[in-house]
């Protein structure tokens, strides 16, 4: 029993270890990391014959050839992604949204260079928001969608003057 | 020399794990023994699970927990449905491709012997 509780405490010691090293990494992605390396390292010790009772001996064994702790830190996929994206996506599509409010309810009140102002504002800063998220994919479609707006209104403009 | 080959396995790893998940449902020790008798890609446990989380979080993967007789619950490793689409179109294209360089080279080779 106190043997188990040993070869146990190296298990936990070793997960600790990891986590200490993935501070930055978002909670979701280090509690799945974490539960794959526990199975893992039982895993291992299964194949050892040494599932049911593991030694202190056999668990120093598998952790001694398996990555040292810090290793996991270096690894890009576990620090936190670009985000932004989505409110890149957002202001782009929410401005669209009021400047299309604007123009209905304004028509015949407001000047149509209101509407256009808060249009085309909108759409440079999410176009900004989104290509400094650009490695978010949601960055990329937000300056795919502003951009593209942009240049059909401009181009109705053009020739409907 | 060294460079070149680091670029080249870190773009083919999520390609490698796909391709083994696909083969059959495995779990994580498994999987890493299968890629490490890969020499050339010459993997890790910190190499294959923080790309497996990843693949998991975009949705390419899934978890599938089944009891353990010994220590915590073992986790099988599948392909979802746009995991299979991804490594469908993946293995396409290296298909595509392995065939254009192989072109490349035979007519490189052709050339240097007239």
């Amino acid at each position: 029993m106190k043997r188990d509780q040993d070869a146990g405490a190296a298990i936990q010691r070793y997960l600790r270890a990891v986590a200490a090293h993935l501070e930055s990494a978002p909670d979701a992605s280090k509690r799945e990391l974490l539960r794959d390396l526990e199975s893992h390292i039982y895993e291992a010790l299964e194949a050892r014959g040494a599932g049911e009772d593991p030694q202190p001996a056999d668990v120093e064994e598998v952790l001694a050839g398996m990555d040292p702790p810090e290793s996991f830190a270096r690894r890009s996929e576990m620090r936190p992604r670009p985000a932004g994206g989505a409110w890149a996506l957002l202001v782009s599509l929410g401005t669209v949204a009021f400047a299309t409010a604007i123009l209905l309810l304004g028509l015949g009140v407001l000047p149509f260079w209101i509407p256009l102002a808060v249009f085309l504002a909108g759409q440079l800063a999410a176009l900004a928001i989104g290509v400094a998220a650009w490695a978010d994919p949601l960055g990329k479609a937000a300056v795919t969608v502003s951009a593209g707006m942009t240049v059909c209104v401009v181009l109705v403009l053009i020739f409907s003057v | 020399m060294r460079s070149w080959v680091t670029q080249i396995r870190k773009g083919l790893l999520d390609f490698c794990v796909l391709n083994a998940i696909h083969a059959r449902e495995t779990y994580g020790y498994e999987l890493v023994q299968h890629l490490r008798a890969v020499e050339q890609l010459s993997v890790t446990e910190s190499t294959v699970y923080p790309i497996l989380n990843r693949l998991r979080e975009d949705g390419y993967v899934k978890v599938r927990l089944s009891p353990s007789s010994s220590g915590p619950p073992r986790r099988y490793f599948c392909l979802t449905a746009l995991g299979r689409h991804r490594l469908r179109e993946m293995n396409a294209y290296w298909d595509g491709l392995g065939e254009a360089i192989a072109g490349l080279r035979a007519s490189a080779r052709k050339e240097s012997q007239t």
